[in-house]
């Protein structure tokens, strides 16, 4: 099969690094082009990696991608998304999904229309942890479930992200939809009602949550109570999180993904560090989405999927807004 | 001083060890309805199979070390005999009874002083400092929890049975929400989620403190592993972190050891630092000078109210 023709659209993300080098380390992926409506941003692609800029997304849509990778700022996700679906061109973007409700039904109406096909970025799901757990649970190992406690805090990302008209919110949308993913995957079933709670706590000078606690229950009664703060200062050893405690009648899981590292201490840092040296999600993301044109299967993650964590997140908002515990349904 | 003991099991030894580290205080009479097991460990004091017997003594308080469900009771009737009570916690196993036994003792112009030693741990001194000095900056985020296996001997099989216990809410999330209010004043809303599913006893509480601070509060009854207490408080300029199972300098692995002390014994590795000792001079100091402010019998019935909101998985305004 001749490669697998990938266009980027936008680099604003900064998860976009990393796809890049993925991408350029798998000898079947090619990067035909990247689209930004900011130059400045793409020159380190296009003068490092020699990957070529366009200015209209159309005109690399004209290209015949194999599908797109949309790491834009959330709010242009369903823009970018449906420039895609019209050219029947498939759609890899980013997490969250979108920032309204409306505008994630209307990206999963046109890939379905187009027949094309629409993945959220969860590569958490890829991870050998969170996979072992699923596994414990579907064979019973810990029982029936009762709650799950969750971490996936963060350093403050800044930039767009803090621009709530670009991101939707601060570290609820942020953070949220990751945790919201991996339960939704691993109890088969959505979340009925959400309660949350945040406040900017921790930095001056923005206009979003900083600290944030997301509380959600499923039609089955497991609970899920999740800190989805933007809280690792730049004195922690390292700048990201992700714990689950999932508590069964016959035992629990811990999983923290963040745990396969090195504790280094150097004369060189102000700080001690904890080096990662654990399995690259990434990586095994795009190598599936690669993989899965050569073989022939659908994308491991779906754009129903996104929509089933953003939804969440878009639940916690309304939750702080109205200070009571809201109903999905409601939203 | 003199403290009479009601109930002779693990708490009573870890407080009888505090006690002889005290030098204005000593244990007058220990009561037990099985005289013949105290009489096989300690020597030189007053044993007695009567709790009557143990309140017609000379003393000037009464500590409970027994289960939950009988400290009520007990408390209620030192009281009559005139004297001042120092209950574990839970002293009874709703906020109600809780109340109306403080009242009970308020009438009598006695006090019922709860022993909330969590207060008086070594690593918890260590926050107070550095929240004094604003080390971590402006606190955004608290983080919580204690995890507790179930009791597998006879004497502690009370535990296992949360009608009797109070169960994880009221043995441990009170702890900690009465740490989380010594540290970060009052409550202003809380939300709960709480499930009990055969033996398992697991909540998880939200709460918005009047000061801005944001906290998450977990108890598990039933887990599955060593006891564990845990948490992270996250600032503008840093983080404080602290797990019991990384905090220990010395541990024993097997060894012979049983499983008596199950949730008694993290955090004692602080050399020169027994949090019962610093909390009965304490209770020495209040009695002695008729302070009610320290250990106040109000801060767990505060603590109470707030746990009770936990299952109602709705938010609550806390007046």
């Amino acid at each position: 099969m001749d490669s697998i023709k990938v266009a980027i659209f936008s680099v604003a993300h900064v998860h976009t690094h990393t796809y890049v080098n993925c991408l350029l380390a798998n000898n079947k992926a090619e990067i035909i082009g990247i689209y930004d409506d900011n130059f400045d941003r793409v020159k380190p692609y296009t003068e490092k990696f020699g990957i070529k800029y366009y200015s209209n997304c159309n005109e690399l849509l004209e290209q015949k991608p194999h599908f797109a990778l949309v790491c834009s700022e959330n709010a242009l996700h369903q823009q970018l998304t449906l420039a895609a679906a019209a050219k029947k061109v498939d759609v890899l973007c980013e997490k969250p999904l979108g920032i309204t409700k409306a505008s994630m039904a209307e990206m999963l109406k046109a890939c379905s229309i187009n027949g094309v096909k629409l993945m959220t970025t969860f590569p958490n799901r890829y991870v050998h942890s969170f996979l072992n757990a699923k596994r414990a649970v579907e064979e019973g190992r810990i029982g029936k479930l009762i709650g799950i406690k969750a971490t996936n805090k963060g350093s403050m990302p800044g930039g767009w992200f803090v621009k709530p008209e670009l991101s939707g919110g601060g570290s609820v949308i942020d953070h949220t939809v990751h945790v919201a993913d991996l339960v939704n995957w691993l109890l088969g079933c959505v979340p009925d009602s959400v309660y949350a709670v945040c406040a900017n706590r921790l930095y001056d000078g923005i206009s979003v949550d900083d600290v944030s606690f997301v509380n959600f229950k499923y039609p089955n009664g497991v609970f899920v109570s999740l800190d989805s703060s933007w809280s690792r200062s730049a004195a922690f050893p390292y700048g990201r999180d992700l714990t689950m405690n999932i508590i069964g009648t016959e035992g629990s899981i811990f999983i923290d993904y963040f745990a396969e590292k090195n504790q280094v201490f150097s004369n060189e840092k102000s700080k001690a560090e904890w080096s990662y040296y654990g399995e690259d999600k990434d990586m095994m993301m795009i190598n599936d989405v690669i993989m899965s044109y050569e073989a022939g299967y659908d994308f491991m993650i779906s754009g129903q999927d996104g929509y089933n964590s953003a939804i969440v997140a878009l639940a916690a908002y309304c939750s702080i807004r109205e200070g009571r515990e809201v109903l999905i349904s409601e939203i | 001083m003199k403290l009479a003991l009601a109930g002779y099991g693990s708490l009573a030894k870890v407080y009888i060890n505090a006690v002889e580290e005290i030098d204005e205080l000593k244990i007058s009479a220990v009561y037990d309805c099985n005289m013949e097991k105290v009489k096989q460990s300690i020597k030189d004091i007053n044993i007695v199979g009567d709790y009557c017997d143990l309140l017609r003594s000379d003393c000037d308080a009464v500590m409970l070390c027994v289960p939950a469900y009988m400290q009520h009771d007990m408390a209620k009737k030192a009281a009559d005999f005139g004297k001042n009570v120092i209950c574990q916690i839970p002293p009874a196993l709703n906020s109600h009874d809780i109340i109306e036994l403080a009242e009970y003792f308020k009438l009598k112009n006695l006090r019922l002083i709860p022993a909330m030693f969590d207060r008086y741990f070594a690593n918890i001194f260590d926050v107070r400092k550095h929240l004094n000095n604003n080390t971590i900056g402006n606190i955004g985020v608290v983080n919580i929890r204690r995890y507790c296996p179930k009791a597998n001997n006879k004497e502690q099989n009370w535990y296992n049975d949360f009608d009797l216990s109070g169960g994880c809410i009221y043995q441990l999330m009170v702890c900690d929400i009465d740490l989380i209010t010594q540290l970060f004043g009052e409550v202003e809303s809380a939300f709960g989620y709480h499930r009990t599913l055969e033996g398992v006893d697991y909540a998880v509480m939200t709460l918005v403190m009047k000061c801005g601070v944001l906290v998450n509060i977990e108890a598990l009854f039933g887990y599955k592993g060593e006891f564990s207490k845990a948490y992270e408080l996250s600032g503008s300029k840093g983080n404080i972190c602290f797990d019991s199972l990384l905090a220990d300098s010395s541990r024993i692995i097997g060894g012979g050891l049983n499983s008596e002390h199950f949730s008694l014994d993290c955090s004692l590795n602080a050399a020169n630092h027994n949090p019962y000792k610093l909390m009965l001079i304490d209770i020495v100091k209040s009695i002695n000078m008729g302070d009610d402010s320290i250990l106040d019998i109000d801060d767990l019935i505060y603590a109470c109210r707030i746990a009770d909101m936990c299952g109602q998985s709705i938010s609550v305004k806390v007046v």
